[in-house]
């Protein structure tokens, strides 16, 4: 038998601590350029990414930013900000990411919470309480980790699984007259243009387009001794077959699942769905495991096949089993 | 070619020669090697430990249940994936070839399926209970996603996406050891869980089983070197003896394990504070949120966790004032969303409804596993239509 021959590992490089991700609109861009200062300022942010409106001039913003900051212009076409989001995110080279709407400023508790914050192993995202109001959104997370997800629909929030904390009175809104940032020359801040359907193609699906409604599912049978009335699980693989993402469940977007359901019996009980255990690429499988529970003794029908949301099932496929009374 | 970023973890107490067949086995597919051994390993299988060509050698404290170690032993990982091997286990090919890809994905944790050998190496049995038997082993090395326990049989709690594969990862538990010894196992986990004894006859006895219990043979690169690696007890499986000296072993303490053990049964000292942060009134039925703050003194830490092995749930009721000794209406619990460390006070929400109109108190207690309350809070609340 042939085997790889190990070599050892080079130590990797530690990815920075945190980006910071500024939406400029919404508000005057002097307090994103103004958000931008503090941030770096603060030692915990390596690079801030300023996202301005398709209408805004990125040059003029440029002058305001300090270094490490880059400016993202945003293309014409996106119904929101929010929208750019899960783009914005997949921008993110560092361990954190945090996250400002437009006409937000970082307070200074938020600030000198923020270098231990993200130094600690035992987090994967932090909500922070925005002054004059009632929420407390998730606006960092880690961004190392497959631990946040981005709806991109107008007015939401990221969402994020695992430990957090809240940090009290973390984001300010815009309250009289901002100090001007310092000057700086043009040119000194990139402007990346990213093209819409780049953007356009982190969105989370929320209906699965006939085209990409193809895929396999696939029973294995050597798992499954069937007993009426009694559970059973058995592992179903299931295959991307289409050319779009498909989220895991629980996760933004249209909820992919293995949908079963008993023929052959006088009382079968309604389908059930079992949601992906993980997002699939085009051409990726996972093994999904489900429970069914046969209806009756005797020759059954076992049903599978894959439904994306309300549409009508894919991918069918049936298997004929002998359950045991 | 560079491994990836894995560390082969094989936690054993005994059959040096299996454990060191399998080192030898993982070692050329990932980036390092980790050895964890009971110290209660007979002294001729650490001897022969020590000349495996594991990285490194750790002995660790015997403890009941073994599963009081693992959240110290995880934390010597900070970085890249961790493959955790028991010391009876042996990953297949298409597992450890799998490894450069699998960890490229956007999960945090893989499920493999867990294959019982029997009746020899060549075959795995199927059906209920060893088949589907897939369980978390591939795991990102990171303290944030992933919670141990420390309770018998609890596995670990993983956050975030899991990928299920199809490359097995065979068990040889059922080949290497005896039927007397099998036995007492079953007789040892049914003394902690009657409620599990037909379950652990049928999945540790599978002689006993009528029918026969039918069994599907496995992949043939496997199975043939599975065959010789049993047939000659590793002697013949091209085991090159250890290059350097000796394995120097490091040790665990107990009290290093017990450390981070959640199931301590020194439970941390909590104060909690409860308030309702949205102004207005709170109409019947309707949900809203309530921040409550845990101070965290003493020296242990109030840890989050992942039902249902949570070590600290915050669990909140309505109790009517002035309806006498009425047993307060239990809410939803939540197991505690983050970590609090010793002198910490940090604040939480939860997502409470409010009862039908009236006087209310709303009570939040923290407690632990058992239902133990470690720190409690009230607030006084009117309810209108």
């Amino acid at each position: 038998m042939e085997r790889p021959v190990r070599r050892r590992r080079r130590a990797r490089a530690q990815p920075p601590l945190a980006w910071a991700i500024v939406h400029a609109a919404g508000a005057p861009e002097i307090v994103a350029a103004h958000a931008a200062h503090l941030l770096r300022a603060s030692g915990a942010i390596a690079r801030v990414l300023v996202a301005t409106a398709p209408d805004a001039d990125p040059a003029s913003l440029a002058t305001l930013l300090p270094a490490g900051a880059e400016v993202v212009a945003l293309p014409g076409g996106l119904d929101r900000p929010e929208q750019a989001d899960a783009w914005l995110a997949a921008q993110v080279t560092a361990r954190w990411a945090i996250l400002l709407r437009g006409g937000e400023i970082p307070s200074e508790v938020l600030l000198r919470a923020l270098p231990a914050l993200f130094t600690r192993n035992d987090l994967t995202h932090l909500r922070l309480d925005r002054v004059g109001t009632d929420v407390s959104p998730v606006r960092a997370w880690r961004a190392d980790l497959p631990i946040a997800g981005f709806p991109c629909t107008p007015w939401s929030e990221p969402v994020a699984v695992g430990p957090v904390r809240v940090v009290e009175a973390a984001l300010l809104p815009v309250d009289g007259d901002l100090p001007a940032p310092p000057a700086r020359a043009a040119g000194a801040v990139t402007v990346r243009r990213p093209a819409l359907h780049a953007v356009l193609a982190e969105v989370p699906l929320t209906d699965l387009p006939e085209p990409d409604r193809r895929g396999s599912v696939d029973l294995r049978l050597t798992d499954c001794h069937f007993v009426a009335g009694e559970p059973c699980r058995v592992r179903v693989l299931v295959r991307n077959g289409g050319g779009a993402r498909w989220p895991g469940g629980g996760w933004p977007g249209v909820a992919i699942a293995v949908r079963h359901r008993w023929s052959g019996a006088a009382a079968a009980p309604p389908p059930a769905r079992t949601p992906l255990p993980c997002a699939l690429r085009p051409g990726e499988e996972t093994l999904v495991l489900l429970d069914a529970v046969p209806p009756a003794a005797g020759m059954l029908r076992l049903e599978l096949a894959l439904v994306a949301g309300d549409s009508a099932p894919f991918a069918a496929v049936a298997h004929d089993v002998e359950v045991a009374p | 070619v560079s491994p990836p970023p894995v560390t082969a973890l094989i936690r054993a107490h005994r059959d040096g020669w299996l454990v060191n067949a399998t080192l030898e086995h993982v070692a050329p597919y990932v980036s390092r090697t980790l050895l964890a051994i009971d110290e209660r390993t007979p002294p001729q299988d650490i001897a022969l430990m020590r000349r495996s060509c594991a990285d490194e050698l750790l002995i660790l404290p015997h403890v009941t249940p073994v599963e009081r170690v693992s959240a110290r032993l995880m934390s010597r990982f900070a970085d890249g994936w961790v493959l955790n091997i028991a010391g009876d286990e042996w990953p297949g090919y298409a597992l450890l070839e799998s490894l450069p890809t699998v960890t490229t994905l956007p999960v945090t944790h893989v499920d493999v399926p867990v294959t019982w050998l029997w009746p020899d190496a060549r075959h795995a049995l199927v059906g209920w209970p060893w088949m589907p038997d897939q369980q978390s082993r591939l795991i990102r090395a990171d303290a944030s996603i992933r919670r141990s326990a420390g309770v018998l049989h609890s596995g670990r709690q993983i956050v975030g996406d899991g990928r299920l594969v199809d490359t097995p990862h065979h068990h040889l538990d059922l080949l290497v050891s005896t039927t007397e010894a099998r036995r007492a196992k079953v007789a040892r986990y049914t003394a902690q869980d009657e409620r599990l004894r037909a379950f652990n006859e049928r999945q540790y006895l599978p002689e006993d089983a009528t029918p026969v219990a039918p069994v599907v043979p496995i992949d043939p690169r496997d199975a043939d070197a599975l065959a010789t690696l049993l047939e000659t007890r590793g002697t013949g499986t091209g085991r090159r003896s250890r290059p350097r000296r000796p394995l120097r072993p490091s040790r665990m303490t107990l009290d290093e394990a017990d450390a981070l053990w959640l199931a301590h049964p020194d439970p941390p000292e909590i104060a909690l504070d409860v308030a309702v942060p949205d102004a207005g009134d709170w109409p019947a039925d309707s949900a809203r949120r309530v921040r409550v703050t845990v101070t965290c003194s003493g020296s242990r830490e109030a840890s989050w966790g992942i039902a249902p092995f949570a070590p600290v749930t915050l669990a909140p009721a309505w109790a009517q004032r002035g309806a006498g000794d009425v047993q307060p209406r239990a809410l939803p619990s939540t197991p505690l969303p983050g970590p609090v460390l010793p002198g910490e006070t940090a604040p939480f929400d939860i997502l409470v409804t409010a009862p039908g109109p009236g006087s209310w108190t709303l009570e939040v207690r923290a407690v632990d596993r058992h239902g133990t309350a470690l720190g409690a809070a009230a607030l006084n609340v009117d309810v209108d239509r």
